[in-house]
């Protein structure tokens, strides 16, 4: 191989090379170092304490993380795909006003959501008030909402118009003729989004979810403003009250590993998933 | 009852009427083709029968049903896509099927019907197959399938094969209009490609501008075309533009303006109408003797040599006309000729 060829191959590499080390620098390397330090103690040795304070104390919260993150995704799964297929196959004049109104949330920030909900669901907040006006509950006792049934609301109200922007994408990726051709054969609408629609857009859609779930574990706002200390509370409020109360890095770290790998282990199952049923996609 | 009848359909998209009050009435059993050039209004008007589009005004009937508001689930047809429209996630069998799922059929009915189907379009053993694993012709035939399984009252076919290659398109004509006649299923066919229209077609629709130009056999559309646009439309014309002298019989006295006199076949003409005289290549025959009427001086002015044929353009008068000839009788550029246009097959039209 000569000069030329030499330089001809590195050259594309050197290309990449800022965003590679940016990269490196700033994501990689701390992710890294989280990982190293969860197992090490003060005198850099080897240790599994961490992990037992971590499993010991708040076995409950990481359970509630998942199944919380869990929950609020399939609940904006399910109306994401509702609200997309509509914005996908309706002609009607109230189209465009939902095209414009449904993305809102996703220029608040979490924060300002979270202030939102504690307004919203206070025991004598709108939404209780709403409820007595319907004769449905007694306003001396309200409905307590600041626990899973608030990060439910929470997380449903921001999350969803992220995921129906990602599956209206994919919804668009699938021709008209396909999904005439099903009503045509004696689908109705559900019959044909069901065996039509969704199995064509499940990338999208399988994306969507592995995205939301990431961001409902790791979401810390909502959780801290609506339950703070109370328990079960998530494992990001856990790892604030290590760090800012305790010191405690090695504890805080053995938990955002179990985060990452709950959010790791979705990700791989929830996609080979994909891979597995799509092989008509590639050719 | 027919089958099929249209009455006073219509569809606007914003200010563009795209089919304007059309009225049609399919027979049992035939095939019908709506013919016309691009944005002729003919794929909407397919489209408001299978129910995909809801007209503006009018009615569609499918046997004695109005089903003008009936979404396309409940009508059924079954339609053979442009583009195939094959799932892609599904195979072959699944693809036949599903129309036979949704109607709760059972299993083992399911299995034979699909077998039965794939044997009529001539794709046995393809079952397991996905439709990136098949040619066009061969996607096509399982779009056909999957809407014959059904055993539809009408099936509508919108362009089926233009995505074909030449060849291919040619031999699918032939198997469709096969098919057709074996199950004397009533169809309705969408096309812009005259000469698949003249080829599979029991009854021909000629479409412009959203409005139905004529509707008849064949022969009937290429002999005696109710029009200018027809005439234009179907096959080579040529025109010659004058107005009407005389009406004997059928036969009208056209005088051009530069006072050539022609003898025609005369449609829906009066005395006194602005008409233009249809001349098919064909109807050009060279000159033999001194008497007759519709002798002209012609010359020759450019040729093309097509095989066994010779295409010439000549001028009378004013007019260049388009002769084709055996490729035995060779003329040169610029020789005189004498030409006889026979004054039964020559027709005059309103312009």
């Amino acid at each position: 191989m000569n000069k030329v060829n030499v330089i001809k191959k590195i050259l594309p590499f050197t290309l990449i090379l800022p965003s590679f080390l940016v990269m490196l620098f700033l994501y990689l390397y701390p992710f890294a170092l989280s990982i190293l330090k969860s197992f090490m103690d003060d005198q850099g040795r080897f240790t599994l304490k961490y992990y037992e304070e971590a499993f010991s104390s708040y076995k409950q919260d990481i359970f509630f993380s998942f199944w919380i993150s869990l929950l609020s995704m399939f609940v904006s799964t399910f109306i994401a795909i509702i609200l997309a297929a509509y914005l996908r196959l309706s002609n009607t004049p109230f189209k465009p006003i939902i095209n414009s109104i449904y993305r809102f949330p996703l220029f608040i920030p979490m924060v300002v959501v979270a202030q939102m909900m504690r307004t919203f669901l206070a025991p004598h907040g709108l939404l209780n008030l709403m409820l007595l006006q319907m004769g449905l509950i007694n306003i001396d006792y309200p409905p307590w909402f600041f626990d899973w049934k608030g990060m439910l609301i929470g997380f449903v109200w921001k999350q969803t118009p992220f995921m129906v922007l990602i599956i209206l994408g994919g919804f668009q990726m699938i021709d008209d003729s396909l999904i005439e051709a099903a009503r045509c054969v004696g689908a109705n609408i559900f019959k044909m989004l069901v065996n039509i629609m969704l199995p064509l857009a499940r990338a999208s859609i399988a994306i969507a979810m592995i995205l939301i779930f990431a961001s409902n574990i790791s979401t810390f706002t909502l959780p801290y403003m609506l339950i703070g200390g109370a328990t079960p509370t998530t494992i990001t409020v856990d790892i604030a009250h290590r760090v800012t109360y305790f010191g405690d890095w090695g504890t805080a770290n053995a938990l955002g590993v179990v985060s990452y790998l709950m959010v790791g282990a979705f990700a791989i199952y929830y996609l080979r998933e994909v891979v597995r049923r799509s092989v008509y996609v590639q050719e | 009852m027919p089958p099929v009848r249209l009455v006073n359909l219509t569809k606007k998209f914003k200010e563009v009427t795209a089919v304007d009050h059309i009225n049609l009435e399919v027979k049992h059993g035939e095939i019908l083709t709506l013919l016309g050039p691009s944005g002729c209004g003919k794929t909407t008007t397919l489209r408001m029968i299978a129910g995909l589009l809801i007209p503006d005004e009018g009615e569609v009937y499918i046997g004695d049903t109005d089903v003008t508001h009936l979404p396309p689930e409940k009508r059924n047809i079954g339609m053979v896509f442009q583009s195939y429209a094959l799932w892609p996630h599904m195979t072959v069998f699944d693809n036949i099927a599903f129309g036979l799922k949704l109607r709760k059929l059972p299993k083992s009915n399911i299995r034979s019907k699909v077998k039965e189907v794939l044997e009529l379009v001539r794709l046995e053993g393809f079952e397991n197959r996905y439709p990136r694993q098949l040619s066009g012709g061969q996607q096509q035939r399982v779009a056909l399938a999957r809407a014959l399984v059904l055993e539809p009252q009408v099936l509508l076919l919108d362009e089926p094969l233009s995505n074909l290659d030449a060849k291919l398109r040619e031999e699918m004509r032939f198997e469709i209009r096969d098919l057709q006649r074996k199950l004397s299923i009533t169809t309705i066919y969408v096309t812009h490609d005259q000469a698949e229209a003249l080829a599979l077609s029991d009854r021909i629709a000629i479409m412009n501008q959203g409005k139905i130009m004529q509707v008849g056999k064949p022969e009937d559309i290429y002999e005696k075309p109710a029009n200018v646009f027809v005439a234009s439309f179907i096959g080579i014309g040529n025109f010659i533009e004058g107005v009407v002298e005389k009406i004997d019989d059928n036969t009208a006295l056209v005088r051009t303006e530069e006072g050539l006199m022609l003898k025609a076949q005369s449609i829906n003409v009066t005395k006194g109408d602005k008409v233009k005289v249809l001349v098919r290549p064909s109807h050009i025959r060279l000159a033999e003797g001194e008497t007759q009427d519709n002798v002209f001086e012609a010359t020759i002015l450019k040729k093309t040599y097509l095989g066994d044929e010779i295409d010439y353009r000549i001028t009378i008068g004013n007019n260049t006309l388009r002769m084709i000839l055996p490729n035995d009788i060779n003329f040169k550029v610029n020789e005189k000729i004498r030409i006889w246009l026979d004054p039964k097959k020559i027709m005059a039209l309103k312009g």
